[in-house]
């Protein structure tokens, strides 16, 4: 998947102004940067959910503009788009919606879309879940249906738009070491936005970091993370030092000593 | 973990997800047995009660060519039965198109008559009558097309006054107040043309108030032939129905053309709502109690929602038509009155008993 020249805008003001991307097969790349700096519209671009102004998103080696939308559905798809269930759906119905880019005529479900939503469901460990309703799950339990919704369109690749937010951090360390094990087993490609830098750092092959609708820094975590990068880029000075156990760059920031109003205490409390 | 254990929860699985489209196929049936016994009870009740063992000997003998009793024959198949099968299909008309209007929106509040697309359908056909329009598109008459006509611009107005379009679900604030603006100003209008119009426009009163009275053979074909299009479409568009439960984005994410199907929704559910107008004049609440109540039961799937909710509508109205033509006969009630006045209350029931199962409000 590739990313070239790609200009954004909402009515008249460009989100995203520029920017180069290469995904490749079964890799993990995150996006990270300050809230507003054009990484949800990036990731919306990505699916063709809004056109760009300009440059091109290919995926396959294709024009994403080339496929029609349900064959590019069972190609792409996306984790933390949906609005909160507001009508009654029990789980396996929920991820049954999952199929829906599979089915055709008058949408009826036969064999084949029932075991590629039990096997959603059991990567997931939602099989338990099937019969509860969407809106009595915790938010762990819902992220997990989430996911168990998109492995069912049997996707090449995976959005993630912010996955962990709202989870504690064994719920979060939980969600990623299931989609790092996915993404081994079976070719997955993710491409994710992040909050977390450090958790980024971890998972990540490749992280991007954006400002303003441009990648100010993009490469393997120990490239890209650099203090001197985040400094410029979140406006607050950071210590960058090595994860104790794994050889990978984690950012530890500095209390009193935020330089702006957006730094990443407001990053956080979003 | 063993194998026999993988298997066994394999299995409980599989059953989990088999069971929501048992239980869809369930309600319709038991849905559709409801309907027939509604019509064949209410085509006995009346100034001459008939029993049901009799009822359908005579509609078995008039599909059959064979009429043993000619009075009792042209009560029944002659006055009664055009009656019970506009009902039906008024009913089931306005039961899928407030199911669709309601996944549409996403919101539980929207129902044609709520949104104002019924008041739209009901300036049409007043105009229509008004200005003494002589149209022919495909074999319809001024009065439907006008109703249709009215029906989708009014949903478009409310659909754009609330801020359709916009990323985000439409409040039901925002929809109601501009269904309410937009019902007001259509009934305004057409009071306005009754006004002006004095005796000649008598009947457009009765579009206001709702009735099935004056049914008779070509509104049957009529309503027969508008509602089995679009109900017929809204299977069709059932999955996009469920697709954007999870909103515009998440559709889109799904493969659909969110913008090409609201456009063919919002046509579908105002071609129905359009058709019953015509025929039989605002009746309010069906379309926002029936698949409310059917949602409550059989959950949110469209692709049993939308067929459950038009049986179920056909049953409740054919219930609600025969209580207002008996109960104070031989004076009658509007129709519309009584699916407010029955409706409420079985709505208000349905939702204390799911709401304690299921342990708090999903609503």
């Amino acid at each position: 998947m590739a990313v070239t020249g790609l200009r954004v805008g909402y009515g008249g003001r460009l989100v995203l102004d520029g920017v180069d991307l290469r995904v490749g097969p079964g890799q993990w790349v995150s996006i990270l940067g300050p809230n507003g700096s054009g990484k949800t519209t990036l990731l919306r671009a990505v699916g063709a959910y809004l056109k760009p102004v300009s440059g091109t998103v290919t995926v396959d080696g294709r024009p994403a503009a080339s496929f029609g939308r349900r064959e590019l559905a069972r190609l792409l798809a996306a984790v933390g788009v949906d609005l909160p269930p507001d009508f009654p759906l029990a789980v396996g119905e929920y991820v049954m919606l999952g199929r829906i880019p599979h089915s055709s005529g008058w949408g009826w479900e036969d064999a084949r879309d029932r075991q590629a939503v039990a096997r959603a469901l059991e990567q997931t460990g939602t099989a338990g879940l099937a019969d509860r309703p969407m809106d009595r799950l915790s938010a762990g339990e819902r992220q997990r249906a989430q996911l168990a919704r998109a492995l069912a369109q049997e996707p090449a690749v995976l959005l993630l738009d912010e996955p962990t937010v709202h989870l504690d951090i064994s719920r979060q360390v939980e969600l990623l070491d299931l989609l790092q094990r996915l993404r081994s087993e079976t070719g997955l490609t993710v491409l994710a936005v992040l909050h977390d830098i450090n958790l980024a750092a971890l998972y990540s092959d490749l992280l991007v970091l954006m400002r303003d609708g441009r990648p100010v820094a993009s490469g393997p975590p120990a490239r890209v993370l650099t203090a001197e990068t985040l400094e410029a880029v979140y406006g607050c000075p950071v210590v960058v030092q090595r994860h104790p156990l794994r050889p990978v760059p984690q950012v530890f920031v500095i209390p009193g000593r935020a330089a702006g109003a957006a730094g990443p205490a407001a990053e956080t409390a979003r | 973990m063993t194998a026999a254990t993988v298997t066994a929860a394999g299995r409980r699985v599989w059953a989990a997800l088999a069971r929501p489209a048992a239980r869809r196929r369930l309600a319709v049936t038991a849905l559709g047995a409801a309907l027939v016994l509604a019509v064949v009870l209410s085509l006995g009740m009346g100034a001459v009660a008939v029993p049901p063992g009799e009822v359908l000997r005579i509609l078995m003998g008039w599909l059959t060519g064979d009429v043993a009793d000619p009075a009792a024959h042209r009560i029944i198949v002659g006055i009664r039965l055009p009656r019970v099968l506009l009902a039906c299909l008024v009913g089931a008309g306005l039961g899928a198109a407030g199911a669709a209007f309601q996944g549409l929106f996403r919101n539980p509040m929207a129902d044609p008559y709520v949104i104002g697309v019924s008041g739209g359908a009901a300036l049409g056909a007043a105009l229509a009558v008004f200005l003494g329009l002589q149209v022919n598109v495909l074999g319809f008459g001024a009065v439907p097309v006008l109703a249709f006509a009215g029906a989708v611009g009014a949903a478009l107005l409310v659909h754009g006054l609330a801020g359709g379009g916009r990323r985000h679900a439409m409040s039901v604030m925002s929809l109601l107040l501009a269904g309410i603006a937009v019902a007001a100003l259509t009934q305004a209008v057409v009071s306005l043309l009754v006004y002006l119009s004095g005796e000649r426009l008598r009947p457009i009163v009765f579009w206001q108030l709702g009735s099935l009275n004056g049914a008779a053979w070509p509104e049957v074909a009529l309503m027969a032939v508008y509602t089995g299009a679009g109900l017929a479409a809204l299977l069709r568009l059932s999955p996009t129905l469920n697709a954007l439960l999870l909103g515009e984005e998440a559709a889109h994410f799904l493969g659909v053309d969110v913008g090409r199907a609201r456009v063919q929704l919002l046509f579908a559910g105002a071609l129905m709502t359009a058709a019953a107008v015509s025929t039989s004049g605002v009746i309010g609440f069906v379309g926002l109690i029936v698949p409310h109540g059917v949602r409550l039961v059989i959950g949110s799937d469209h692709r049993g929602l939308v067929p459950a909710a038009a049986l179920a509508g056909a049953a409740f109205l054919v219930a609600c038509d025969t209580a207002a033509r008996t109960l104070m006969a031989p004076a009658e009630i509007p129709v519309g009155i009584f699916t407010a006045l029955a409706g409420a209350p079985f709505f208000l029931y349905l939702l204390r008993r799911y709401s304690r199962r299921a342990g708090g409000s999903r609503l």
